[in-house]
């Protein structure tokens, strides 16, 4: 099954949806069991984590290869995290609960549909002068002179659909649909209206019993608009907008609008070998993101403009020797974004330069012992990064060149297969930022504890997770709290 | 199938990626102004007509297109050079305090510029002895106080700043027509959306004097405004109100009037919170013009019997509405609606044409006297 959470579509979505969960839970996805067992994924065998088009490369022209079972699910889940250890437009404290549904459903043997539904309440509080649901998506953005809360409501819906159209050749379509509402409780209290559409378009050709080739194009559309009007008091909302770090100006008005327009554009070639005991996933990926930024009272100026291209290959690679009860995986990454922005009332002027570079390498076992019902999954990934956030017009250069180190644990200790036991621990060495802001050499730990309990047609699933983000010789710290509840009932 | 497949992707890739738009080569950040200020009069050093550069002159640079300021001194060789400015539009005005016979003189200039990437941009202003109107707009106060909705309590002062005594008869208070017009800078007149009139003969009346050194209150409503709102002023003590027999307006039997002179305006003088402009004129010469559907009046005025005009405005990178002839720049940015601020010139007499720089804002507002004094 395909993961709603990973889905990456460069790094100004990525960080948006990042804001919106925010705890790195996977109570919103598919893989909740991955998730228990600290995020453990390159050799954990799950029916949500297969190494196959749909789960891997979320491609939706192969869901109807990779549905096993219909179900219906039920989802409830709170997560809090708080502390002083942020960038500085950053919530001091984010609550995020969010109750939904989803389900999945055979139609014929020719074709099956997804469909899920949620209603979140996100939570940003004690935010210091930022007035923007991702203050960080580029290198624009606005201010006011207060700090506060942040209280957005919205449902979300997904949508997959997969058919057959041949013996080989499989389409699928779906669509992810976001709508919230926010508003700061204080002056300047600025409403804003978060929408995010993102289409995905698939297709599968089954080349021989064991290759299959896939396309995928997923065109994406974010709007936010923010609209700020007359204070009861008759005093200007004063707001200051800023082109990076170094350039700004004021804006003193009763009526004003903002409105923030994404435009993106993903495509992806998708190569899987999957064999009984060798799998194999390529996917090579290509996306262009514009973003404008128009501001005004009754003409919307465009002021700002942001793009960025992203070459991303994604490997992933199982194997399963006979006879014991053992998976080795390999992951490998190869990433470049190149995000740039300019004022365009300077078109021919580079305003800031952000080219993120990443080599990722990494390995991971699971082996099942069978006498004592325990798995133990264990991996480790190597990212090297080299990033640069060239602010010209600030005047403001900063560059890293560093390996980030990743270790997870997990374990499962199952009972009859009606009781699981899961724990799990996820270390990130250096957590990274591309604008270069976040405190360095912050690194995450995460621990997560959880059980399932099946009878009949019907599961349930509960996680517990915490998580600490530290930095040396530094005494804030940032820490995380999530409680996520999955009711499964299984219909076929 | 697969090779299909592949060309697709491929070819779809080219399209997506000739979608994109070229990041430009230009960086950013790297502008530099050279700027020599030098004097051709003789007074500061040299002799009269050949250029000396000016050492310790104070030098403002102003972005016109975003939030930025510098105040630079000149060194012995005259010069200022700032670095790693950002692309926009500047405005530049330099200024030399000397002493002649021990009455300080100003000298200033000025120049606009504009700074694209990596330029440099190399120039000299030649400063001179400023010649400024003897009466003069001092201070206005235009945000209301920090009530509800109360902006009543508005006022123009005006000042004498001559050794002379100089008459008001005839003079007209103008709040300035609010728009921005392409030629605005070659037209020989100025717009007014509001007139006042004080009474008198226009330039040769001796009725009303304002002796040396004296400040005139101009209320729009002389009245206690502190009665209505805490935070306000009192404004009966004004030495003149701004009076409008077509409407309803409020008239303090104790303090004379300037009368309204525009026949389709039946309200105050009232002027916006945020941006706008007050002109005085001699009032010797004006014509009306009829624009738009409904009737409206509004009065020409030539430009070269304008006294003194000042624009402000919240914003530096507001577009200005008021020609350069008469005010290079904007007083007040940064204030804000109902704020109890006013603005009122950095000293006494001080008149440069150019509002950005010869204002302050103040709190609280000082009407008949300076916040220097």
């Amino acid at each position: 099954m395909r993961s709603i959470a990973t889905n990456r579509y460069g790094f100004a979505v990525l960080f948006l949806a990042l804001s919106l969960v925010v705890v790195a839970s996977g109570g919103w996805s598919n893989e909740l069991r991955t998730s228990m067992m600290g995020n453990c994924s390159i050799a954990l065998y799950d029916e949500d984590n297969q190494l196959n088009p749909y789960d891997f490369g979320h491609n939706p022209a192969y869901m109807l290869n990779d549905l096993e079972f219909e179900w219906v699910r039920f989802i409830f889940g709170l997560e809090e995290e708080r502390g002083e250890l942020k960038r500085p437009y950053d919530p001091l404290l984010v609550n995020n609960l969010y109750l939904g549904f989803t389900g999945i459903k055979k139609l014929s043997d020719r074709h099956v549909t997804k469909g899920s539904f949620a209603y979140t309440r996100l939570w940003q509080r004690e935010i210091p002068n930022a007035l923007e649901i991702d203050q960080y998506n580029d290198p624009f953005y606005l201010v006011d002179e207060t700090t506060g809360d942040f209280e957005y409501y919205g449902p979300s819906a997904q949508v997959d659909y997969s058919i057959r159209l041949k013996p080989d050749l499989y389409l699928g379509l779906g669509f992810d649909y976001d709508i919230c509402t926010g508003l700061k409780q204080n002056y300047t209290r600025p409403e804003i209206v978060h929408t995010y559409f993102k289409g995905n378009i698939g297709l599968i050709y089954e080349a021989s019993k064991s290759w299959s080739v896939g396309l995928v194009a997923r065109p994406v559309r974010l709007q936010n608009r923010t609209k700020f009007r007359r204070t009861d008091e008759g005093f200007d909302n004063v707001i200051y907008r800023w082109y990076g770090d170094g350039i700004y100006d004021v804006r003193a008005v009763s009526d004003y609008t903002v409105r923030e327009l994404l435009y993106g554009v993903e495509l992806s070639l998708q190569n899987f070998i999957m064999t009984d005991r060798f799998k194999l996933g390529a996917i090579m990926n290509y996306s262009l993101n514009q973003n404008e930024l128009r501001y005004g009272a009754t003409k919307r100026l465009l002021q700002g403009f942001w793009q960025s291209t992203v070459y991303d290959l994604d490997l992933l690679a199982r194997y399963t020797p006979p006879g014991i009860p053992l998976v080795i995986g390999l992951s490998g990454r190869l990433m470049n974004d190149d995000g740039w922005a300019k004022r365009p009332d300077f078109d021919d002027i580079l305003l800031y330069e952000n080219p993120v570079n990443l080599i990722s390498a990494g390995g991971g076992l699971s082996y099942l012992i069978d006498s004592a019902d325990l798995l133990v999954s264990a991996e480790y990934v190597m990212n090297m990064y080299d990033v640069e956030a060239k602010d010209y017009g600030a005047s403001a250069f900063r560059e890293v060149d560093i390996i980030q180190n990743i270790g997870r644990l997990g374990l499962e200790y199952s009972i009859l297969n009606v009781y699981a036991f899961r724990g799990g621990v996820e270390i990130i060495d250096y957590l990274m930022d591309r604008w270069l802001k976040y405190p360095s050499n912050t690194d995450l730990y995460r621990f997560t504890g959880g059980f399932e309990y099946h009878t009949g047609y019907w599961q349930v699933d509960l996680q517990l997770a915490y998580s600490e983000e530290t930095k040396k010789d530094y005494e804030a710290s940032r820490r995380g709290m999530s409680g996520i509840v999955w009711v499964t009932r299984l219909t076929r | 199938m697969r090779g299909s497949l592949h060309l697709a992707v491929v070819i779809s890739a080219a399209l997506l990626a000739g979608c994109g738009v070229d990041m430009p080569g230009t960086p950013d950040g790297n502008g530099r102004v050279y700027v020599a200020i030098a004097d051709t009069s003789g007074y500061i050093s040299g002799e009269p007509g050949v250029p000396c550069y000016v050492d310790s002159a104070e030098v403002s640079i102003q972005s016109r297109t975003h939030q930025f300021t510098a105040v630079l001194l000149t060194g012995p060789d005259g010069v200022v050079a700032l670095d790693d400015l950002a692309t926009g539009r500047y405005y530049l005005f330099a200024r030399k305090d000397v002493y002649i016979e021990n009455n300080k003189k100003v000298f200033a200039g000025g120049m606009e510029f504009y700074i694209t990437g990596e330029e440099t941009v190399e120039d000299t202003v030649t400063v001179g002895l400023i010649a400024t109107s003897e009466l003069m707009i001092n201070e206005i106060y235009y945000t209301g106080a920090t009530c509800t909705f109360y902006m009543f309590d508005q006022f123009v002062e005006l000042y004498n700043s001559s050794s002379d005594t100089l008459y008001l008869d005839g003079i007209i208070l103008t709040r300035h027509y609010p728009a921005a017009e392409p030629d605005q800078d070659e037209v020989d007149y100025v717009k007014a959306l509001y007139a006042y009139q004080f009474p008198g003969t226009p330039v040769t009346g001796r009725e009303y004097p304002i002796l040396p050194g004296q400040f005139v209150a101009i209320a729009s409503d002389a009245i206690n405004h502190s009665l209505y709102c805490p935070t306000s002023i009192d404004l009966s003590v004004a030495d003149w109100e701004c009076f409008n027999p077509l409407g309803s307006d409020y008239d303090n039997p104790g303090v004379p009037n300037l009368v309204n002179i525009n026949p389709s305006r039946t309200s105050d003088y009232l002027i916006a919170l945020s941006h706008n402009a007050v002109v005085i004129a001699t009032g010797e010469e004006y014509t009306y013009e009829e624009y738009g559907d409904h009737g409206s009046i509004r009065l020409i005025i030539p430009l070269h019997t304008v006294i003194d005009g000042v624009e402000y405005a919240t914003s530096a990178t507001s577009t200005k509405e008021l020609t350069i002839n008469v005010d290079a720049g904007f007083a007040g940015i940064g204030m804000t609606k109902y704020s109890g601020q006013s603005v009122e010139r950095r000293e006494l007499g001080l008149d440069t044409n150019d509002s950005t720089f010869d204002f302050v804002i103040i709190a609280p507002p000082t009407p008949g006297y300076s916040h220097v004094q």
